[in-house]
């Protein structure tokens, strides 16, 4: 077999580093094709790297100083080969390291988990990493010159050497707390707790790093993030990536000086840690800077947004943000952020979408008012270990009612345990297309089905029967592919009752069926809709007791064949989803809900899937792959067994106790 | 509207433009030619690897075209063929090779990228004697290079 070294060097794109050990082992030309492929990626956290130079894995063949031997040779011969380099800093010791690595396109310096001491046996050569023109001693954070001989000093100065070796660099990360390092000469400045660099150190910067004409992505941290982002479009005019890592706030000093333009930069990312401030002026300040700015976001561990009600706050013109098309933020904002955002008038009228994936919130209100500052978002994902509860209960009602959003997607966190109102806002967001919600009440699911007919992808838990709700979705969302969830409990009476089910594209659908007996809080909803109907139509009075609703369902189970025909006949309703291809009658994760869920399914009288029971019905069902139920596995018998692998070649899954679930063999 | 393709064995192929425009090379030469009837010819494709190929560009005639993206990280994922062209590629391997060859020839990037995944995934969680086996590929280092070979990757072995 041979394939010319392009198409070679195309398949090695496929295959990981441990697939391309073997490969360099199989002859000659393979090993001309895969080794610098092997090289291309280092990331010393990956297998099979991690074996080599992980110290915290110690190698069962080598003992410690062999393996340093080991690296050095190994990079020695395939240094120049590597293009996308992830370490600590513990390797930069070795010159070999330093000398032989200089062609990389992106490097990444890890946070130091591992103190060089605790490398035993450190007989190598230390490259003597001293200062030098580029590099000098004075631009860094050190008073004492014997620690110029430290080994954490040192490694810091090999970080720089090895970005100066490297002209062609792309992207080059710094760790993300640089606090353990000796970092860059910062002077306090102002009272405000503020640092910025020397003269000297800034000068230093800014040589060192323009001297990388390729660069696009920079996250420097080290006290120099804002007098870099201040002189962005002075010095790096086509970077694209900025991430600050600062500590700090953003300087209010260049706040002072209007910002010059920047075209390039498309993303700009705080990372930061402890406290934020962000106020109106700084936003307004990114926003103009950089107009090609397409994300905005704000991560890391801190106690939150805080956007700071500074003065000249208040003075700011009613101003849109129409740039971004992602607004990123791990945090909630807060009660007052809003009004401030509200006194600034500041509408983010491109943003698509919007995330918060931090626990911080202030109060559950203020996600939804939050919402009105972006209208034109499309997708919203809120993900939170916190218990949210009723916003209405803290007058967190939807300020605004009446207008109308425009997601497509919603996505409220599957750990979030959700108490919130959401009605009001399905009520509002007639295009949703696509929604994840946790655990929602019967009356969500009414309001999605009559607000939301666009819906095409719906997951959601209920611990509340929801029959009729359910039902009514299944008649209205005509557009409807998936239905998926636990305790999607409908009852087969309703079934029937209920007008023609329009979502005939569904394709995935759960669904647990059974006869009764109802739950008490439907029973007593449909005593007083029986009620109510009764007095409009103004008869005279009939005798309504809850003992006739029951009766309506056990009625069905009196005699065995009549709750056949039942059977028969839901069932052939189902049959009329023609494009069906998973269903799941099953109850699930019992064992997740002690007490709850056991209340909730215990006495049901589920769906029977026998051939007596009209399981016949459902073999029109072409494009079926999957379905599966549980069965007392007595009644469903052999004919029932070969009927299915008839109809869809289908077999039994083994290993599910008391479930009977049925999967596609292909 | 269709266009005559020739393999290499002289045989005739119509199809439709559409078709035939998958192919970024047979694309580029129809808007050089401008309105023609003139057959194509493929010198480099044999009619039964045309099949196979023609085969692929009707399934995928209105498949939208691909932007590549640039990323710094060159290892991209082999596992995610579509089942349609993962039956497409159970062919023997040399066929295989064919249609690879075929695919870089006619500049039909999807294609090839499946036919290399489709390698890739053979290659998968071989040791280099199963790879050579697999392959019928002849081990051409002396004892002493293989020998050096071994000694400098062995620390990947350990698990």
């Amino acid at each position: 077999m041979y394939l010319p070294l392009e198409l070679m060097t195309h398949i090695a794109s496929f295959l990981d580093a441990e697939s391309c050990f073997a490969c360099v082992s199989v002859s000659r030309y393979w090993k001309q094709v895969f080794t610098p492929h092997l090289w291309h990626t280092l990331n010393v956290s990956e297998q099979p790297w991690s074996r080599l130079f992980s110290p915290d894995q110690p190698s069962l063949r080598y003992p410690s100083h062999q393996r340093q031997h080991l690296v050095r040779d190994l990079i020695r011969r395939h240094g120049h080969d590597i293009r996308v380099l992830e370490m600590d800093t513990a390797w930069l010791f070795w010159g070999s390291l330093l000398g032989h690595v200089n062609n990389l396109l992106s490097l990444t310096f890890r946070r130091l988990y591992t103190p060089m001491l605790e490398w035993p046996d450190m007989e190598f050569e230390a490259y003597s990493i001293e200062s030098s023109e580029a590099i000098p001693y004075s631009v860094f954070e050190i008073n004492d010159p014997r620690a110029y001989y430290r080994p954490d000093f040192m490694r810091l100065l090999a970080c720089w050497h090895m970005v100066l070796n490297n002209k062609a660099l792309r992207r080059l990360v710094f760790p993300y707390e640089a606090n353990d390092y000796f970092t860059l000469q910062a002077q306090d400045y102002g009272d405000h707790g503020h640092f910025d660099l020397t003269p000297e150190g800034k000068q230093f910067l800014i040589n060192i790093l323009s001297s990388l004409p390729d660069l696009r992505h920079m996250e420097i941290g080290q006290d120099s993030d804002s007098f870099l982002l201040i002189s962005l479009s002075e010095h790096f005019p086509k970077l694209t990536s900025f991430v600050h890592l600062g500590t700090a706030s953003l300087e209010p000093s260049m706040l002072l000086q209007p910002p010059k333009l920047h075209q390039s930069l498309q993303t700009l990312d705080f990372k930061v840690s402890k406290f934020f401030y962000m106020d109106a002026g700084s936003l307004r300040w990114i926003v103009t800077a950089f107009p090609g700015l397409r994300q905005l976001s704000v991560s890391g561990h801190f106690n939150g947004v805080f956007l700071d009600p500074l003065e000249g706050w208040h003075d700011i013109e009613n101003h849109s943000i129409t740039s971004f098309e992602v607004f990123d933020l791990s945090s909630m904002p807060t009660e007052s952020d809003l009004s401030l955002f509200d006194e600034a008038r500041i509408i983010f009228h491109a943003v698509k979408e919007l995330k918060w994936t931090g626990e911080e919130y202030e109060s559950p209100g203020v996600i939804f008012r939050t919402l009105m500052f972006f209208p034109a978002l499309e997708r919203f994902k809120f993900s939170s270990d916190a218990v949210l509860t009723d916003p209405l209960a803290d007058g967190g009602a939807i300020a605004g009612g009446g207008s109308v959003y425009r997601f497509k997607t919603l996505m409220l966190g599957a750990d979030t345990a959700l108490g919130l109102d959401i009605e009001q806002l399905l009520n509002q967001s007639p295009f949703l297309t696509r929604v994840e919600l946790s655990w929602i009440r019967p009356i969500d699911v009414k309001a999605l089905a009559d607000n939301c007919q666009a819906l095409e992808y719906l997951q959601f838990n209920t611990y509340e029967r929801c029959s009729l709700e359910l039902n009514r979705l299944f008649v209205n969302c005509s557009e409807l592919k998936e239905c998926t969830g636990e305790y999607h409990l409908v009852e087969a009476i309703d079934i029937l009752r209920s007008p023609q089910w329009r979502c005939l594209s569904l394709k995935k659908l759960d669904i647990i069926i059974f006869y009764g007996p109802r739950a008490k809080g439907e029973q007593e909803r449909m005593l007083e809709k029986a009620r109510r109907k009764l007095t409009k139509e103004r008869r005279k009075p009939r005798r309504v007791s809850l003992q006739h609703v029951q009766d309506e369902g056990r009625s069905t189970q009196n005699s065995q064949s009549k709750s056949r025909r039942l059977q028969e006949k839901v069932l052939s309703k189902l049959a009329k989803l023609s494009q069906l291809q998973e269903i799941d009658f099953r109850l699930r994760s019992l064992d997740q809900w002690s007490q709850r869920g056991r209340e909730f399914y215990e006495g049901l009288d589920l769906l029977e899937f026998t051939l007596e029971s009209g399981l016949a019905e459902l073999g029109g069902l072409d494009r079926l792959e999957k379905i599966a139920f549980k069965i007392d596995v007595d009644k469903f018998g052999q004919r029932e067994r070969d009927w299915m692998w008839e109809r869809w070649s289908m077999m039994e899954k083994p290993g599910e106790e008391r479930v009977f679930c049925v999967e596609d063999l292909m | 509207m269709t266009v005559i393709l020739v393999s290499s064995d002289n045989q005739d192929f119509k199809v439709d433009k559409e078709v035939a425009e998958r192919s970024i090379l047979i694309k580029n030469m129809l808007e050089d030619v401008g309105e023609s009837d003139s057959p194509i010819p493929l010198p480099n494709v044999t009619s039964a690897v045309l099949t196979k190929v023609i085969e692929y560009c009707e399934h995928h005639r209105n498949d939208p075209v691909q932007v590549p993206e640039e990323t710094d990280d060159p290892r991209k994922r082999s596992n995610d063929i579509e089942e349609w062209d993962m039956k497409f590629m159970q062919v023997d391997q040399e066929m295989l090779f064919e249609i690879i060859l075929a695919a870089n020839y006619l500049d039909i990037k999807p294609l090839l990228d499946v036919g290399c995944k489709t390698v890739a995934n053979i290659i998968k969680g071989k040791t280099p004697e199963e790879i050579r086996k697999a392959f019928n590929i002849v081990n051409d280092f002396t004892p002493e290079e293989e020998a050096q070979i071994k000694k400098e990757n062995e620390w990947a072995e350990d698990r």
